[in-house]
């Protein structure tokens, strides 16, 4: 038996969002329980239909303070949920990766209603001291830690710096992906930064690690947002489910940063090329992208993986801001992005795609979006995922 | 080549302030390149199969899947593929503004490493620049390759 496209069998049905913001100083359970609950309501569900829980990271150990949200037993147990489906990992496509996991759980009959989450308290964790650099030079780190490239600001910068010799593009094709989803920003009522940031800002702010300087950086938050994933057979008891219409991952090469063959592209190439590969729908058809922007580079990478953009485009395509504007031929973060918004770590590229395809984004909604691609991740990790408001019955 | 460009010295006369940064983490297969780096040498993995040269060692090559593997120096000319000069002090001692270089070996089969570039030199260092490798004493505890122009 093969399950022809598994995305058929499952929809996201519900999302919850915790307050966000900086130095909130709750815990991280609490934050978890209020997207939790949000989620499972949202969806029209009550507790105890969920059946499955799974979350990234997991327990860690040791590494950036206030990375890792609670672990996925220690929610269940709180929630009272009788689980047929656990699990959490570091590793793998991204921080969304649970909720493709999820999909693969639902649509294989593992659970019917499975919730996932991704909680952070970095704002809270690092206190006023700054952003630190991370601690353990394992696994994928294992090249770069010891060698002074402590910050995954360092990683990103490399790869910029090869983006903008290859391509001939400049810092402020940089700012106007800074400075135009800042303005989309300033609708968004739980954005931490939402006072304009000028061109001049931008090019006049302190470097980080060249060319990247402070407003090419994700600001750290508290927060946590959680997502319903359901059995398609379940629609009718759902609010509002939204349709998967693809998911792609994928590493196809070498899985180290430093070592990746091309560091004109990431990860964000590979699951683009197979997100694209499992629908009828084509990158015309998207009417906003929501792109990870955990530095700003990675937008023009990911436009290019989600082909919005041919290859060495990226950076004509968004100067001037124009093209990525809210009126724009194709609306970018339209909440605002990790820029701007805070440090979601994708998911809340995730939940601002949800709400627009269901048209329920309030103040940052754009006029009749049908399809919205999500692209999450940078380097190696990378996930995408195509969601739409047709119904099972339109495809 | 007649010339190395890499080692040749193990450093101790750097007028440059210490490189900050994070402990390895040792492992069975890596102790082979910090071994290498206290005596100046670049050593990755050879395979005796096919002939391939690649980093990191791992014990099976990663062309050929063969085990008849063993260490080998990686001695050509260095070329910067990516380069950073960064300026956020992550850590305590990181005040100085130091490069980051991620070198490619193009006549060592393509291998790639990162290395620290000295605040002194770090203005000087371009995508495209031919460069030597050398190692110095970190903060870590171990010696860490470190990039600038051949001289």
């Amino acid at each position: 038996m093969s399950i022809a496209k598994v995305e058929e069998h499952a929809v996201l049905s519900g999302l919850g969002q915790s307050e966000v913001g900086r130095r909130l100083n709750r815990s991280s359970l609490q934050l978890t329980i209020d997207a939790i609950q949000a989620a499972v309501s949202d969806a029209g569900l009550e507790m105890m239909d969920i059946d499955g829980i799974a979350t990234f990271p997991g327990p860690i150990g040791d590494y950036v303070p206030g990375f890792a949200g609670p672990p996925v037993y220690t929610v269940q147990d709180a929630l009272g949920i009788r689980a047929k489906w656990v699990m959490s990992s570091f590793e793998g496509p991204s921080p969304i990766a649970p909720v493709l996991n999820a999909i693969l759980a639902v649509a294989g009959g593992q659970c019917r209603h499975a919730v996932v989450f991704r909680t952070l308290t970095e704002s809270s964790a690092q206190g006023t001291g700054g952003r630190g650099g991370i601690a353990k030079a394992d696994g994928q780190f294992e090249w770069l830690l010891p060698f002074g490239a402590v910050s995954g600001a360092n990683w990103a910068a490399l790869y910029a710096s090869r983006y903008l010799y290859e391509f001939g593009a400049s810092r402020s094709d940089l700012g106007w992906i800074a400075t135009t989803t800042r303005t989309h920003a300033s609708r968004n009522p739980s954005a931490v930064f939402r006072s304009p940031l000028t061109m001049e800002d931008y090019l006049s702010a302190r470097p980080i690690s060249t060319p990247l300087c402070l407003f090419d950086c994700d600001v750290p938050v508290d927060g946590s947002v959680a997502i319903v994933v359901s059995e398609a057979t379940a629609a009718q008891e759902l609010r509002n489910p939204v349709t998967v219409e693809a998911m792609g991952a994928g590493v196809m090469s070498r899985p180290r940063w430093e070592l990746w063959d091309d560091l004109t592209t990431m990860g964000a190439h590979d699951a683009a090329e197979q997100m694209w590969s499992r629908t009828d729908l084509r990158p015309q058809d998207v009417d906003v992208a929501q792109l990870y922007d955990g530095f700003s580079v990675y937008v023009l990478y990911w436009l290019e993986a989600m082909k919005l953009c041919d290859r060495g485009q990226a950076a004509e395509f968004v100067r001037g801001g124009k093209n990525i504007s809210a009126d724009g031929q194709l609306p970018l973060n339209t909440a605002g992005g990790q820029l701007s918004a805070g440090r979601l770590h994708g998911w809340g590229h995730l939940a601002e795609g949800m709400r627009q395809v269901r048209n329920e984004a309030g103040p940052t909604q754009i006029a009749n979006v049908r399809v919205s691609c999500i692209g999450v991740g940078g380097g190696i990790m990378c996930a995408a995922l195509l969601l739409s408001a047709r119904s099972a019955a339109d495809r | 080549m007649s010339k190395s460009s890499v080692g040749g010295e193990r450093d101790q006369q750097s007028k440059s302030a210490v490189p900050v940064a994070v402990e390895p983490n040792f492992t069975p297969e890596n102790q082979v390149f910090w071994h290498g780096t206290e005596e100046g040498r670049f050593v990755a993995e050879g395979c005796r199969s096919c002939g391939l040269k690649y980093f990191p060692a791992t014990g099976v090559c990663r062309r050929c899947g063969s085990r008849e593997v063993e260490p080998r120096d990686v001695v050509g000319r260095g070329v910067v593929y990516a380069y950073t000069v960064n300026h956020q002090p992550w850590m305590e001692g990181m005040s100085d503004p130091f490069g980051l270089a991620l070198v490619t070996f193009p006549d060592d089969d393509g291998i790639r490493l990162l290395g620290w570039v000295a605040p002194e030199d770090a203005a000087t260092i371009a995508i495209g620049d031919v460069v030597h490798l050398r190692f110095v004493p970190s903060s870590n505890g171990v010696a860490i390759p470190a990039v600038r122009h051949i001289r």
